[in-house]
């Protein structure tokens, strides 16, 4: 059995007298310690794949478990337990809250899950050991979603989920993130899935899922992932 | 419609709750302003069509010597004057239903019974004379004499009902010279415009100082000598007026002015008559003391000639008790003399009878010797007639010798001679006898009739001995008589000197008290006429004053409200500029000027203002006055008219709502708009943490979890909202402790004034002209051990000057407010009351000046002034207290204490048994206990609840209003952060906390703050609500701070669980999404 498995979801939003399906019959495994990225265009029901796996939504149909956990099955509070133990995310818009310093945006997270990572240790380890006591405003762009990754780390989650996370940011930075993000996947064999519209990226992946219109066009394996270092979009 | 405006109709359907949030602060702030701004002049505009509809008297005209029909007359005639009613009033004591009652007794008008009541405020007549017409509410007019209305409200009432009977005290004041009847049945109950107010219907000089009831009674139920008592004016177009304007004043005033440009020649005219009146009245009695006089002279003189009278035949009496004496002597002599002569016939008759006896015997023994004799004689007198027979028949014998003849005739010559001897000497005896026997007849007549003399003469001096007792006692009894008719005469003359002093004394008295009269005519003054407008109205002037007071409570409270109402509007439109920072510049980059896109907000703000505005006005101006209004209708009879809107009131309240929020909303929509298009579609510079000076304490810090930073640092973050927030809060908190401090206050006059400082609980007042052992009755039962542990007597009224300081003290506790230091009287100089003090402005070391009060009871120049030694807690009534010593050496006379303080049992029925003990022994005039007092104030506290209740709820409405806009934006502000939040695997609990610590935070902030906000708003409130003579408590319980503290909290906790939903909705997809 993989680690995360689609087996047929489907989510069906009732709009008046309509259904529209953002997602149908969506059906796909990621193994542990892969370094997923979804690709697809816009509209192609990434985010609401996202939703779904993150625990941020459920589906209308179909079965996604994680480590062996039906996760579709979760009633709402057993959703909230799953986003809090099992789920880092990391957001297109950092989403860091701007009232407190990295160090206190890390142990927002960490404070509430059972095992965490010490904070100042992950913000070592994403490269931010000078500004610890630096509020989101006073820091950049690369450096703030540097926090928000160490965030969703700092959980020690299962399944580390990604929304374009180099979208707000410029090339450099952008890749720099990337690399932060394959490293560690690569270092701590966490599993990290990247949704991003940017099929480049699909290059440092060791397994890409293509979403088409609310349906997995193809699922790749790559047995050799180039290094984020040496990608170039 | 432009597109624009589209758009600016469209913000307010999407911002529904912003709308309305503005909306609604404005319309709180408005309405309240407006509201209560509006209770004032709708109170004087009801209590104007009041005093209208019931022609009550623009003037009021006493006279000091009454009022005559010309004097009405006159009146009618003086410019500007529409109707004229004379009437009558006393002032009595009287009883309905076992409780006694000053009670003013006025005539009723005969319009009265004509009149038609027209709704509740207006009784139409066609007399335009009946002034102060009355409305009846239940019953019928009085039609006979002794029948009567009264007032029946709802502080006074009681039990009475239709058929009561009044029994007027006839020993309280003049009774006798005012009312021609004394008891009264109850026929109806009516409202007079002259009581509007039921607490303050006026002062009194009898019992216990103020008017309790009043009374209407036909004008026939007066004495008929009497003249009016005063008489009621209305001016010509008054009731046109406002009563509460200028405009009336002055009209009232020109007047006044006339009334009293005709008061000397009426007072003159007045005097005249009286002087005249009186001048006859003196002259009658002149005549009738000259007649009275005349007679007594002549009484005089007749005692006088009869006790002459009585003299002359007293001194006749004594100069025949003087010759009666002499004869009385004459004849004692006489019968002493008698005595004597009888005494010395009685000796020489008894030697006469003693001569005569042995005489007799004497010719007796003879007559026995002789008879002896003769009888041995006789005894041969038979052998001698023998032998005379023998002889003789021997004669006979023929022959016998002449020798024996002759021999026989010598023998018979010798018997012959012999017989003839004897019988001769029995003869001569027998003579003898008869000569003795009438011999001792002879004799024994004589000395009968001597002795018959003497006895005769025994019996006269007996006689005399008897008429000469029978005299003397005569002569002593009329001796005795002669002395009693001297006594009776000394009496007589002495009576009649004493009569005649007397007399002339009581002539003289007279003589002078006509004198005095005369001297009293000559200097009867002329009355003085007092011209009193509506001012002088107890009840028109507490009621013109309440409304001012409101009117000093309107002009500050909604100062709250406005100011968070801008801040609502700074905030709230603060928010709104940040959201649609991005559409601003687009409409920027299309090129709408920076005042046209302001004016979308500008127009937004207006719409919500306006709306409020109109809607708070049109809602409060009617809800406070008539709540205001119906709290006061408890005390005040005043009808509730129409409340109208006040349009300055109403376009200012609006104007200043709507003004401070397009302020507001102008000074948020600036900034942004100063800002270029390019910089505008970027999304803000999101605010920047910033540390705060709690993390400088970092043991403190460091223990915080994230989620207490973050409140910590948002509080902080947010100093607008902060200071909506705080102030909102506080205002509401500072609402509901006036509130409660309010009730505190009223409370504390009843539970302080009767549970901590009066230990008494019944004053009891004695006639000033009681008899002495009444008194010591009354003094018997309320010093009783066992009904009345203490009684003190003091004087009354404000000046209280116990006989004995120390009992006194017993019974009512005198200490200072703060701190409850106690404080005793001392002959040093008086102790005065907190209010008293206040008003005076004076201070501990100050002297009080008292003033004479002349019979109007205005102040004279005679003055009296005594040092304070100091000043007590005290929330009833004025009151100097002082020593007799310092009262004696003040005054320059001893207190009259006629007033004794008491403490009795709580027990109605030994109450009432107490009442009637004392009122039995007719020396007491009032035994008031203070449960009436007591009640009056619950009636207070009654209607302070409304004002209590209009403040919770306006409290409310404030900390609704601002915690739910805080809430809201906070959310919709933070509402990536919250989705974030979601995301990350946040409980709904720990989401709540989240956003709700910090509005806990700042409640509690808001609401520390407004307990101390409170306390200055309730002081302010307290000290402007105050009635004269009555202190409202100073001090706010601990407890009210608790409930407002605590209820401001539970209005928060529901705002939060109103919120909540709004926080659960929050979609967790918002976090995925770009910064707009």
């Amino acid at each position: 059995m993989a680690f995360v498995e689609f087996r047929d979801v489907s989510k069906i939003y009732q709009m008046g007298e309509v259904q529209v399906a953002a997602v149908r019959d969506m059906s796909f495994d990621i193994e542990q310690g892969e370094f997923v990225v979804i690709v697809g265009p816009s509209g192609a029901g990434k985010t609401t794949l996202l939703n779904m796996l993150g625990g941020m939504d459920t589906a209308t149909s179909g079965v996604i478990m994680l480590d062996g956990d039906t996760v579709s099955a979760y009633n709402k509070k057993q959703l909230t337990r799953y986003r809090r133990y099992d789920i880092g995310f990391v957001f297109q818009f950092y989403n860091l809250v701007q009232n407190l310093t990295a160090c206190e945006n890390v142990e927002l997270a960490s404070q509430i899950c059972r095992d965490p990572l010490p904070a100042d240790e992950v913000l070592v380890a994403v490269g931010l050991s000078e500004r610890v006591r630096n509020f989101p405003g006073q820091l950049s762009g690369g450096e703030q979603q540097r926090v928000a990754i160490a965030r969703a780390l700092a959980k020690n989650p299962k399944l580390l989920l990604c929304d374009e996370p180099t979208g707000a940011l410029d090339y450099e930075t952008g890749k720099a993130i990337l690399k932060l993000l394959q490293d560690t996947c690569r270092d701590t064999g966490r599993t990290v899935v990247v949704v991003t519209h940017n099929s480049a990226f699909t290059a440092i992946a060791n397994r890409v899922i293509h979403v088409r219109e609310g349906s997995v066009a193809s699922v790749e394996l790559n047995e050799a992932p180039l290094s984020a270092e040496v990608l170039e979009w | 419609m432009k597109a624009f405006n589209k758009d600016i109709v469209r913000s307010i359907r999407h911002s529904l709750g912003r709308f309305v949030a503005i909306a609604a602060i404005v319309a709180l702030g408005t309405g309240f302003y407006a509201g209560l701004r509006m209770t004032a002049p709708d109170m004087n505009l009801a209590a104007d069509a009041y005093y209208d509809g019931t022609a009550l008297m623009d003037i009021r005209v006493v006279s000091t010597l009454g009022l005559t029909d010309d004097d009405i007359a006159a009146l009618h005639e003086v410019a500007g004057v529409a109707g004229v009613e004379g009437a009558y009033s006393a002032d009595v004591l009287a009883t309905l239903n076992d409780e006694q009652y000053v009670m003013r007794v006025h005539s009723l008008s005969p319009a009265a019974s004509a009149s038609t009541a027209q709704g509740e405020a207006t009784v139409a007549s066609d007399d335009p004379d009946y002034l102060n017409r009355l409305t009846l509410t239940e019953g019928r007019w009085p039609t006979e004499p002794s029948e009567c209305v009264i007032f029946n409200d709802r502080v006074m009432s009681g039990p009475t009902a239709l058929g009561d009977t009044i029994t007027v005290d006839v020993s309280v004041g003049d009774v006798a010279d005012t009312l021609a009847r004394t008891e009264f049945t109850v026929v109806g109950f009516a409202h007079s415009p002259l009581y509007v107010s039921s607490t303050s219907m006026g002062t009194s000089t009898i019992g216990s100082g103020t008017v309790e009831q009043f009374m209407y009674v036909l004008p026939e139920d007066f004495n008929p000598d009497m003249p009016f008592v005063e008489a009621y004016v209305a001016v010509e177009g008054a009731a046109d007026l406002p009563a509460d304007s200028e405009a009336y004043d002055t009209r009232v005033a020109e007047v006044v002015d006339a009334i009293e440009a005709i008061a000397p020649e009426r007072e003159q005219a007045r005097v005249d008559g009286l002087k005249a009146e009186a001048q006859e009245e003196l002259d009658e009695s002149r005549a009738e003391y000259e007649a009275e006089e005349a007679k007594a002279q002549k009484e005089l003189a007749d005692a006088r000639a009869k006790l002459a009278a009585a003299k002359e035949e007293l001194d006749e009496g004594e100069r025949q008790l003087k010759s009666a004496a002499s004869t009385l002597e004459a004849n004692e002599k006489k019968i002493r003399d008698g005595e004597k002569e009888y005494t010395q016939g009685t000796a020489k008759l008894d030697k006469q009878r003693n001569e005569a006896e042995s005489q007799f015997k004497e010719a007796q023994e003879t007559i026995e010797a002789n008879e002896k004799n003769l009888s041995e004689a006789e005894a041969n007198l038979p052998q001698m007639r023998d032998s005379l027979k023998q002889v003789e028949a021997a004669l006979a014998t023929p022959g016998l010798p002449d020798d024996q003849k002759a021999s026989l005739k010598a023998q018979k010559t010798e018997l012959e001679k012999s017989i003839g001897e004897i019988e001769q000497a029995r003869k001569t005896l027998e003579e003898s006898k008869k000569e003795v026997a009438s011999e001792r007849k002879k004799a024994d007549a004589q000395i009968e009739a001597a002795q018959k003399k003497l006895d005769q003469a025994q019996v006269d001096i007996r006689e005399g001995k008897k008429r000469l007792e029978e005299g003397k006692a005569a002569y002593k009894e009329n001796e005795q008589k002669l002395a009693d008719g001297k006594a009776d005469y000394e009496q007589g003359k002495a009576d009649y000197d004493k009569e005649a002093a007397k007399a002339n004394e009581e002539l003289d008295k007279a003589e002078q008290e006509l004198a005095d009269a005369q001297k009293e005519i000559d200097e009867i003054e002329p009355p003085e006429w007092l011209v009193m407008d509506r001012s002088k109205n107890f009840g028109v002037v507490s009621f013109e004053n309440d409304a001012a007071r409101i009117d000093a409570i309107a002009s500050f409270f909604p100062f709250i409200f406005f100011l968070v109402a801008a801040l609502v509007a700074l905030t709230t439109m603060t928010r709104m500029v940040e959201e649609e920072r991005m559409l601003i510049g687009t409409f920027k980059a299309l090129g709408y000027s920076r005042a046209r896109i302001t004016s979308k907000y500008l127009i937004y703000a207006a719409l919500a203002a306006g709306i409020g505005s109109v809607i708070g006005i049109a809602v409060l101006s009617q809800v406070l006055p008539w709540v205001i209004m119906e709290a006061y209708s408890i005390v005040y009879y005043v009808p509730r008219s129409a409340m109208p809107i006040d349009w300055p009131i109403a376009l200012a309240a609006a104007g200043f709502g709507v003004g401070i929020t397009l302020l507001a909303t102008w000074a948020a929509a600036a900034a942004t708009l100063r800002e270029t298009p390019a910089a505008l579609m970027q999304p803000p510079a999101p605010k920047a943490g910033k540390r705060i000076l709690l993390e400088r304490i970092g043991f403190l810090w460091r223990r915080l979890s994230f989620s207490w930073k973050v409140t910590f640092r948002n509080i902080f973050r947010y100093k607008k909202r902060l200071v909506m927030t705080v102030i909102g809060i506080a205002g509401c908190t500072a609402l509901l402790l006036t509130g409660l401090g309010l009730q505190n206050s009223i409370n504390d006059i009843i539970d302080v004034q009767y549970g901590e400082l009066m230990d008494y609980n019944v004053v009891v007042t004695e006639k000033e002209d009681a008899e002495s052992d009444g008194r010591e009755a009354a003094d018997g039962i309320l010093t009783d051990a066992g009904r009345l542990p203490v009684a003190v007597r003091a004087t009354e009224e404000s000046i209280v000057a116990p006989d004995d300081a120390g009992a006194f003290q017993n019974l009512w506790h005198f200490r200072t407010r703060e701190g409850h230091e106690a404080v005793s009287l001392s002959d040093n100089g008086a102790v005065i009351t907190e209010k008293l003090a206040v008003k005076l402005g004076l201070a501990v070391g100050d002297a009080i000046t008292f003033a004479e009060q002349d019979d109007l009871g205005n102040a004279t120049a005679v003055t009296y002034a005594v040092p304070v030694t100091a000043i007590i807690e005290n929330y009833i009534g004025d009151y100097a207290f002082m020593t007799p010593a310092v009262f004696e050496r003040t005054f320059g006379e001893a207190p009259a204490n006629l007033t004794v303080y008491a403490r009795a049992s709580d027990d109605a029925a030994e109450r009432a048994d107490l009442s009637e003990a004392l009122r039995a022994t007719g020396a007491v005039d009032t035994v008031a206990f203070n449960d009436e007092v007591i009640d009056s104030y619950k009636q207070m506290l009654k209607s302070v609840n409304m004002v209590v209740v209009v403040l919770v709820v306006a409290a409310a409405a404030l900390a609704f209003i601002v915690l739910y806009n805080l809430t809201n934006i906070n959310i919709t502000e933070r509402a990536r952060e919250i989705a974030t939040l979601k995301v990350l695997g946040f409980t709904p609990r720990e989401v709540n906390a989240y956003i709700f610590r910090e509005i806990v935070l700042l409640t509690i902030l808001g609401a520390l703050v407004g307990l101390g906000l409170g306390i200055v708003l309730e002081g302010f409130v307290v000290v402007t609500a105050e009635v004269d003579q009555v202190m409202f408590g100073r001090t706010i319980h601990w407890d009210s701070f608790v409930v407002a503290f605590v209820l401001t909290m539970v209005f928060t906790a529901i705002v939060m669980l109103v919120m909540r939903p709004k926080l659960a909705k929050i979609d967790m997809v918002e976090s995925l999404k770009s910064n707009e």
